[in-house]
Protein backbone atom coordinates (compact mmCIF):
# COMPACT_ATOMS: atom_id res chain seq x y z
CA UNK A 1 0.00 0.00 0.00
CA UNK A 2 2.99 2.56 0.74
CA UNK A 3 4.37 2.12 -2.43
CA UNK A 4 1.11 2.75 -4.40
CA UNK A 5 0.61 5.77 -2.46
CA UNK A 6 4.35 6.96 -3.38
CA UNK A 7 3.76 6.42 -6.63
CA UNK A 8 0.30 8.35 -6.56
CA UNK A 9 1.70 10.89 -5.01
CA UNK A 10 4.53 11.17 -7.54
CA UNK A 11 2.53 11.48 -10.52
CA UNK A 12 0.38 14.24 -8.39
CA UNK A 13 3.83 15.86 -7.74
CA UNK A 14 4.87 15.67 -11.40
CA UNK A 15 1.80 16.51 -12.93
CA UNK A 16 1.57 19.76 -10.70
CA UNK A 17 4.95 20.84 -10.88
CA UNK A 18 5.18 19.79 -14.45
CA UNK A 19 9.10 20.98 -14.37
CA UNK A 20 10.53 22.35 -17.76
CA UNK A 21 13.28 19.55 -18.83
CA UNK A 22 16.38 21.01 -20.26
CA UNK A 23 17.46 20.00 -23.63
CA UNK A 24 20.30 18.21 -22.73
CA UNK A 25 18.71 15.78 -20.40
CA UNK A 26 15.62 14.70 -23.04
CA UNK A 27 17.32 12.16 -24.63
CA UNK A 28 18.26 10.46 -21.24
CA UNK A 29 14.51 10.51 -20.37
CA UNK A 30 12.55 7.52 -22.07
CA UNK A 31 15.90 5.39 -21.36
CA UNK A 32 15.62 6.34 -17.69
CA UNK A 33 12.04 5.40 -17.59
CA UNK A 34 12.57 1.74 -19.21
CA UNK A 35 15.79 0.99 -17.06
CA UNK A 36 13.22 2.00 -13.87
CA UNK A 37 10.34 -0.27 -15.81
CA UNK A 38 13.47 -2.71 -15.98
CA UNK A 39 14.09 -2.16 -11.87
CA UNK A 40 10.52 -2.51 -11.17
CA UNK A 41 9.37 -5.94 -12.63
CA UNK A 42 12.91 -7.51 -11.39
CA UNK A 43 11.54 -6.46 -7.70
CA UNK A 44 7.78 -7.24 -9.26
CA UNK A 45 9.26 -11.15 -9.69
CA UNK A 46 11.28 -11.00 -6.56
CA UNK A 47 8.61 -10.27 -4.46
CA UNK A 48 6.18 -12.72 -6.28
CA UNK A 49 9.40 -15.28 -5.14
CA UNK A 50 8.91 -13.98 -1.33
CA UNK A 51 12.43 -12.24 -1.71
CA UNK A 52 11.68 -9.10 -2.21
CA UNK A 53 14.51 -6.79 -0.20
CA UNK A 54 13.88 -2.77 -0.67
CA UNK A 55 17.59 -2.12 -0.06
CA UNK A 56 18.51 -4.29 -3.20
CA UNK A 57 15.53 -2.79 -5.04
CA UNK A 58 16.52 1.11 -4.54
CA UNK A 59 19.61 0.12 -5.70
CA UNK A 60 19.28 -1.62 -8.75
CA UNK A 61 16.73 0.91 -9.45
CA UNK A 62 19.40 3.71 -9.28
CA UNK A 63 22.29 1.45 -10.80
CA UNK A 64 20.01 0.54 -13.95
CA UNK A 65 19.02 4.65 -14.11
CA UNK A 66 22.59 5.57 -13.83
CA UNK A 67 24.15 3.36 -16.35
CA UNK A 68 21.55 3.46 -19.09
CA UNK A 69 21.89 7.32 -19.07
CA UNK A 70 25.66 6.84 -18.86
CA UNK A 71 25.75 4.29 -22.25
CA UNK A 72 23.73 6.70 -23.76
CA UNK A 73 25.85 9.20 -22.96
CA UNK A 74 29.19 7.89 -23.88
CA UNK A 75 27.03 7.15 -27.15
CA UNK A 76 26.58 10.70 -27.72
CA UNK A 77 30.17 11.65 -26.96
CA UNK A 78 31.31 8.66 -29.46
CA UNK A 79 28.99 9.90 -32.19
CA UNK A 80 27.14 5.79 -32.14
CA UNK A 81 24.56 7.18 -29.39
CA UNK A 82 21.29 5.95 -31.70
CA UNK A 83 22.85 2.80 -31.48
CA UNK A 84 23.73 2.58 -27.94
CA UNK A 85 20.57 4.37 -26.92
CA UNK A 86 19.01 0.97 -29.15
CA UNK A 87 21.23 -1.66 -27.82
CA UNK A 88 19.87 -0.44 -24.21
CA UNK A 89 16.50 -0.40 -24.79
CA UNK A 90 16.79 -3.98 -26.35
CA UNK A 91 18.82 -5.49 -23.88
CA UNK A 92 16.26 -3.75 -20.98
CA UNK A 93 13.26 -4.85 -23.03
CA UNK A 94 14.34 -8.63 -23.75
CA UNK A 95 14.69 -8.22 -19.68
CA UNK A 96 11.11 -6.73 -19.06
CA UNK A 97 10.00 -9.35 -21.12
CA UNK A 98 11.46 -12.31 -19.08
CA UNK A 99 10.57 -11.15 -15.87
CA UNK A 100 6.68 -10.47 -16.86
CA UNK A 101 6.77 -13.76 -17.86
CA UNK A 102 8.32 -15.16 -14.84
CA UNK A 103 5.43 -13.05 -13.48
CA UNK A 104 3.14 -14.45 -15.44
CA UNK A 105 3.76 -17.95 -14.49
CA UNK A 106 3.70 -17.14 -10.56
CA UNK A 107 0.22 -15.05 -10.96
CA UNK A 108 -1.83 -16.98 -13.70
CA UNK A 109 0.68 -20.59 -13.88
CA UNK A 110 0.79 -20.19 -17.03
CA UNK B 1 44.93 -39.46 -33.24
CA UNK B 2 43.49 -38.79 -29.83
CA UNK B 3 41.66 -35.37 -28.81
CA UNK B 4 42.30 -34.28 -25.37
CA UNK B 5 40.22 -35.92 -22.96
CA UNK B 6 38.10 -34.44 -20.64
CA UNK B 7 37.79 -36.17 -17.22
CA UNK B 8 34.11 -36.91 -16.48
CA UNK B 9 33.92 -35.12 -12.80
CA UNK B 10 35.06 -32.02 -14.56
CA UNK B 11 32.76 -31.70 -17.61
CA UNK B 12 29.66 -29.92 -17.02
CA UNK B 13 26.21 -31.62 -16.71
CA UNK B 14 24.59 -29.69 -19.02
CA UNK B 15 25.22 -31.28 -22.56
CA UNK B 16 24.12 -27.57 -23.81
CA UNK B 17 26.55 -25.48 -21.75
CA UNK B 18 27.08 -23.39 -24.84
CA UNK B 19 23.45 -22.80 -24.51
CA UNK B 20 23.76 -21.24 -20.92
CA UNK B 21 24.28 -17.14 -22.66
CA UNK B 22 21.01 -17.73 -24.54
CA UNK B 23 19.30 -19.52 -21.66
CA UNK B 24 20.05 -16.62 -19.32
CA UNK B 25 18.96 -14.14 -22.31
CA UNK B 26 15.99 -16.21 -22.47
CA UNK B 27 14.59 -17.01 -19.06
CA UNK B 28 17.49 -14.76 -16.95
CA UNK B 29 17.22 -15.60 -12.73
CA UNK B 30 15.80 -13.21 -10.66
CA UNK B 31 18.59 -10.80 -10.12
CA UNK B 32 21.07 -12.17 -7.91
CA UNK B 33 21.27 -9.47 -5.29
CA UNK B 34 17.32 -10.38 -3.99
CA UNK B 35 18.97 -13.76 -3.85
CA UNK B 36 22.01 -12.97 -1.16
CA UNK B 37 19.96 -10.36 0.54
CA UNK B 38 17.30 -13.15 1.34
CA UNK B 39 19.97 -15.22 2.33
CA UNK B 40 21.91 -12.64 5.08
CA UNK B 41 18.56 -11.94 6.13
CA UNK B 42 17.87 -15.60 6.59
CA UNK B 43 20.81 -15.99 8.60
CA UNK B 44 20.53 -13.05 10.79
CA UNK B 45 17.40 -14.84 11.45
CA UNK B 46 14.80 -12.08 9.57
CA UNK B 47 11.96 -13.34 7.35
CA UNK B 48 13.68 -13.52 4.07
CA UNK B 49 11.57 -10.70 2.20
CA UNK B 50 11.91 -7.27 3.62
CA UNK B 51 8.30 -6.44 2.51
CA UNK B 52 7.01 -3.96 0.36
CA UNK B 53 5.67 -0.99 3.26
CA UNK B 54 9.22 0.76 4.36
CA UNK B 55 9.73 4.12 3.76
CA UNK B 56 12.16 4.01 1.51
CA UNK B 57 9.98 1.78 -1.09
CA UNK B 58 7.57 5.18 -0.69
CA UNK B 59 10.70 6.91 -1.53
CA UNK B 60 11.53 5.00 -4.07
CA UNK B 61 7.61 5.13 -5.49
CA UNK B 62 7.27 8.31 -5.65
CA UNK B 63 10.75 9.24 -7.64
CA UNK B 64 9.58 6.07 -9.70
CA UNK B 65 6.01 8.39 -10.22
CA UNK B 66 7.90 11.55 -11.04
CA UNK B 67 9.84 10.11 -13.42
CA UNK B 68 7.45 8.38 -15.68
CA UNK B 69 5.16 11.83 -15.38
CA UNK B 70 8.01 14.10 -16.13
CA UNK B 71 9.03 11.65 -19.12
CA UNK B 72 5.60 11.30 -20.33
CA UNK B 73 4.46 15.53 -20.18
CA UNK B 74 7.66 16.28 -22.01
CA UNK B 75 7.95 14.08 -24.46
CA UNK B 76 4.16 14.18 -25.49
CA UNK B 77 3.78 17.67 -25.39
CA UNK B 78 3.14 18.90 -29.22
CA UNK B 79 5.92 21.74 -30.55
CA UNK B 80 3.03 24.42 -30.76
CA UNK B 81 5.55 26.16 -33.26
CA UNK B 82 5.69 23.69 -35.65
CA UNK B 83 2.04 22.98 -35.93
CA UNK B 84 1.21 26.30 -35.86
CA UNK B 85 3.44 26.69 -39.22
CA UNK B 86 1.95 23.78 -40.28
CA UNK B 87 -1.81 25.40 -40.27
CA UNK B 88 -0.91 28.29 -41.85
CA UNK B 89 0.69 26.99 -45.00
CA UNK B 90 -2.71 24.34 -45.08
CA UNK B 91 -4.53 27.87 -44.84
CA UNK B 92 -2.24 29.31 -47.64
CA UNK B 93 -2.40 26.35 -50.10
CA UNK B 94 -5.84 25.82 -49.91
CA UNK B 95 -6.82 29.92 -50.40
CA UNK B 96 -3.86 29.68 -53.57
CA UNK B 97 -5.80 26.28 -54.93
CA UNK B 98 -9.15 27.96 -54.28
CA UNK B 99 -7.92 31.30 -56.44
CA UNK B 100 -6.86 28.89 -59.17
CA UNK B 101 -9.77 27.45 -59.35
CA UNK B 102 -11.90 31.17 -59.79
CA UNK B 103 -9.46 31.61 -62.20
CA UNK B 104 -9.85 28.20 -64.37
CA UNK B 105 -13.68 29.03 -64.33
CA UNK B 106 -13.52 32.14 -65.49
CA UNK B 107 -11.37 30.88 -68.28
CA UNK B 108 -13.58 28.71 -69.43
CA UNK B 109 -16.22 30.98 -69.12
CA UNK B 110 -14.48 33.32 -71.27
CA UNK B 111 -13.90 31.28 -73.18
CA UNK B 112 -17.28 30.31 -74.00
CA UNK B 113 -18.21 33.74 -74.55
CA UNK B 114 -15.64 34.21 -77.44
CA UNK B 115 -16.55 31.18 -78.87
CA UNK B 116 -20.05 32.33 -78.99
CA UNK B 117 -19.17 36.00 -79.88
CA UNK B 118 -16.87 34.37 -82.85
CA UNK B 119 -19.79 31.90 -84.02
CA UNK B 120 -22.35 34.99 -83.59
CA UNK B 121 -20.07 37.05 -85.63
CA UNK B 122 -19.43 34.60 -88.75
CA UNK B 123 -23.03 33.92 -88.55
CA UNK B 124 -23.86 37.27 -89.45
CA UNK B 125 -20.86 37.95 -91.93
CA UNK B 126 -20.68 34.07 -93.54
CA UNK B 127 -23.28 32.27 -92.34
CA UNK B 128 -24.26 28.71 -91.47
CA UNK B 129 -21.02 27.39 -93.22
CA UNK B 130 -18.29 30.00 -91.49
CA UNK B 131 -20.21 28.68 -87.85
CA UNK B 132 -19.50 25.47 -89.40
CA UNK B 133 -15.54 26.08 -89.97
CA UNK B 134 -14.83 27.73 -86.57
CA UNK B 135 -16.37 24.80 -84.94
CA UNK B 136 -14.27 22.72 -86.56
CA UNK B 137 -11.14 24.83 -86.13
CA UNK B 138 -11.76 25.04 -82.80
CA UNK B 139 -12.26 21.04 -82.48
CA UNK B 140 -9.02 20.23 -84.27
CA UNK B 141 -6.89 23.19 -82.27
CA UNK B 142 -8.37 21.74 -78.79
CA UNK B 143 -10.14 24.60 -78.01
CA UNK B 144 -12.91 22.16 -76.95
CA UNK B 145 -13.53 19.08 -75.15
CA UNK B 146 -14.22 16.43 -77.03
CA UNK B 147 -15.62 13.15 -76.63
CA UNK B 148 -15.53 9.53 -77.92
CA UNK B 149 -14.58 6.14 -78.69
CA UNK B 150 -10.69 5.68 -78.13
CA UNK B 151 -7.71 3.60 -76.25
CA UNK B 152 -6.37 4.27 -72.60
CA UNK B 153 -2.53 3.59 -73.08
CA UNK B 154 -1.28 3.41 -69.12
CA UNK B 155 2.73 3.62 -68.56
CA UNK B 156 3.85 2.64 -65.16
CA UNK B 157 7.46 2.67 -63.41
CA UNK B 158 8.94 -1.00 -63.14
CA UNK B 159 8.26 -2.61 -59.55
CA UNK B 160 11.77 -3.94 -59.27
CA UNK B 161 15.02 -3.73 -60.84
CA UNK B 162 15.54 -5.58 -63.51
CA UNK B 163 18.88 -7.81 -63.60
CA UNK B 164 19.78 -6.83 -60.13
CA UNK B 165 22.93 -9.01 -59.12
CA UNK B 166 23.39 -9.85 -55.37
CA UNK B 167 24.49 -7.12 -53.45
CA UNK B 168 24.22 -4.46 -55.94
CA UNK B 169 21.40 -1.24 -55.92
CA UNK B 170 19.75 -0.78 -58.63
CA UNK B 171 16.92 1.63 -59.36
CA UNK B 172 13.89 0.32 -60.67
CA UNK B 173 13.45 1.11 -64.58
CA UNK B 174 11.06 4.73 -65.01
CA UNK B 175 8.73 5.86 -67.92
CA UNK B 176 10.63 8.78 -69.84
CA UNK B 177 9.72 10.79 -72.34
CA UNK B 178 10.52 9.30 -75.16
CA UNK B 179 8.27 6.03 -74.09
CA UNK B 180 5.58 8.81 -74.11
CA UNK B 181 6.48 10.63 -77.15
CA UNK B 182 7.01 7.71 -79.14
CA UNK B 183 3.43 6.54 -78.15
CA UNK B 184 1.38 10.06 -78.05
CA UNK B 185 3.32 9.44 -82.02
CA UNK B 186 2.05 6.34 -82.91
CA UNK B 187 -1.56 7.70 -82.14
CA UNK B 188 -1.19 10.02 -84.02
CA UNK B 189 -0.07 8.53 -87.00
CA UNK B 190 -2.88 5.89 -85.85
CA UNK B 191 -5.25 8.20 -87.09
CA UNK B 192 -6.42 9.69 -83.26
CA UNK B 193 -7.80 13.15 -83.60
CA UNK B 194 -7.76 13.93 -79.87
CA UNK B 195 -5.02 12.68 -77.52
CA UNK B 196 -4.52 13.96 -73.57
CA UNK B 197 -1.95 12.96 -70.99
CA UNK B 198 -2.55 12.79 -67.87
CA UNK B 199 -5.55 15.06 -68.67
CA UNK B 200 -3.14 17.33 -70.58
CA UNK B 201 -4.37 18.03 -73.99
CA UNK B 202 -1.81 17.44 -76.81
CA UNK B 203 -1.76 20.08 -79.14
CA UNK B 204 0.45 21.69 -82.10
CA UNK B 205 2.42 23.52 -79.32
CA UNK B 206 2.69 20.63 -77.15
CA UNK B 207 5.91 19.15 -75.83
CA UNK B 208 7.13 15.75 -73.67
CA UNK B 209 10.03 16.57 -72.54
CA UNK B 210 12.38 15.48 -70.03
CA UNK B 211 13.97 17.19 -67.19
CA UNK B 212 15.95 15.59 -64.66
CA UNK B 213 13.68 12.13 -63.11
CA UNK B 214 10.49 13.97 -64.28
CA UNK B 215 8.26 14.24 -67.22
CA UNK B 216 7.02 17.40 -68.38
CA UNK B 217 4.35 17.81 -70.54
CA UNK B 218 3.44 21.31 -71.30
CA UNK B 219 5.55 22.91 -68.61
CA UNK B 220 4.31 20.88 -65.96
CA UNK B 221 5.58 18.20 -64.23
CA UNK B 222 4.01 14.87 -64.13
CA UNK B 223 4.08 11.44 -62.13
CA UNK B 224 3.21 8.36 -62.75
CA UNK B 225 1.25 6.03 -63.55
CA UNK B 226 0.88 8.13 -66.95
CA UNK B 227 -2.15 7.95 -68.66
CA UNK B 228 -2.50 8.21 -72.76
CA UNK B 229 -6.12 8.88 -73.57
CA UNK B 230 -6.46 8.71 -77.51
CA UNK B 231 -9.80 9.39 -79.14
CA UNK B 232 -10.05 8.13 -82.65
CA UNK B 233 -11.06 4.53 -85.10
CA UNK B 234 -11.12 2.61 -82.01
CA UNK B 235 -9.43 -0.45 -84.62
CA UNK B 236 -7.29 1.21 -85.83
CA UNK B 237 -5.98 2.91 -82.27
CA UNK B 238 -6.11 -1.03 -81.06
CA UNK B 239 -4.28 -1.96 -83.87
CA UNK B 240 -1.35 0.16 -83.59
CA UNK B 241 -1.10 -0.22 -79.89
CA UNK B 242 -1.39 -4.02 -79.89
CA UNK B 243 0.37 -5.10 -83.08
CA UNK B 244 1.95 -1.82 -84.58
CA UNK B 245 5.33 -0.53 -83.88
CA UNK B 246 3.87 1.35 -80.78
CA UNK B 247 2.07 -2.18 -79.53
CA UNK B 248 5.77 -3.43 -80.55
CA UNK B 249 7.98 -0.94 -78.46
CA UNK B 250 4.96 -1.40 -75.60
CA UNK B 251 5.61 -5.35 -75.52
CA UNK B 252 9.56 -4.25 -75.32
CA UNK B 253 9.08 -2.14 -72.19
CA UNK B 254 7.13 -4.65 -70.57
CA UNK B 255 9.61 -7.30 -71.24
CA UNK B 256 12.62 -6.11 -71.29
CA UNK B 257 12.15 -3.35 -68.84
CA UNK B 258 9.88 -3.84 -66.57
CA UNK B 259 7.53 -1.46 -66.53
CA UNK B 260 3.69 -1.42 -66.68
CA UNK B 261 1.63 -0.88 -69.99
CA UNK B 262 -1.60 -1.76 -70.39
CA UNK B 263 -3.99 -0.86 -73.26
CA UNK B 264 -7.53 -0.56 -73.76
CA UNK B 265 -10.24 0.21 -75.64
CA UNK B 266 -13.33 2.31 -74.63
CA UNK B 267 -16.65 3.16 -76.05
CA UNK B 268 -16.27 6.59 -74.38
CA UNK B 269 -13.01 8.68 -73.64
CA UNK B 270 -13.84 12.43 -72.70
CA UNK B 271 -10.66 14.84 -73.15
CA UNK B 272 -10.84 18.26 -71.83
CA UNK B 273 -9.92 21.63 -73.34
CA UNK B 274 -6.14 22.92 -73.74
CA UNK B 275 -5.15 24.82 -71.20
CA UNK B 276 -2.93 27.09 -73.22
CA UNK B 277 -4.05 27.78 -77.26
CA UNK B 278 -2.04 31.19 -77.43
CA UNK B 279 1.29 31.57 -79.56
CA UNK B 280 3.90 33.46 -78.22
CA UNK B 281 5.59 34.41 -81.37
CA UNK B 282 3.47 34.03 -84.47
CA UNK B 283 1.09 35.99 -85.59
CA UNK B 284 -2.06 36.48 -87.85
CA UNK B 285 -0.47 36.70 -91.21
CA UNK B 286 -1.84 40.34 -93.36
CA UNK B 287 -3.25 42.03 -90.04
CA UNK B 288 -1.23 43.93 -87.54
CA UNK B 289 -4.25 43.71 -84.74
CA UNK B 290 -2.85 41.57 -81.68
CA UNK B 291 -5.13 39.62 -79.65
CA UNK B 292 -4.82 40.72 -75.44
CA UNK B 293 -3.37 37.19 -75.00
CA UNK B 294 -0.07 36.83 -77.54
CA UNK B 295 1.29 40.36 -76.75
Amino acid sequence: MIPLLGLVAGVVLGLVLSPEVPAWLSPYLPIAVIAALDAVFGALRAALEGIFNDRVFVISFLSNVVVAALIVFLGNQLGVGAQLSTGVVVVLGLRIFSNVAAIRRHLLGA
Amino acid sequence: MRWPSVKRGERDPNPAASMALLDEVLDPPVGPGYHSAAQARAAAGLAPSSGLNTLLMFVVALALGFLVTIAAVTLRAPDPAASATRAELITRIEDAQAAGDDQVRRVEALRAEILALEQQQARTAEGAEGERVIAATALNAGAQAVQGPGVVVTLEDARRATDEAPGEERQPERVNARDLQLVVNGLWSAGAEAISVNEHRMTSTSAIRFAGEAVIVDFRGLTPPYVVKAIGDPERLAAETSSGLTGAYLEELRRQLGLGATVSASDSITIGAAERLTTRVAEESGTDTQTEENR
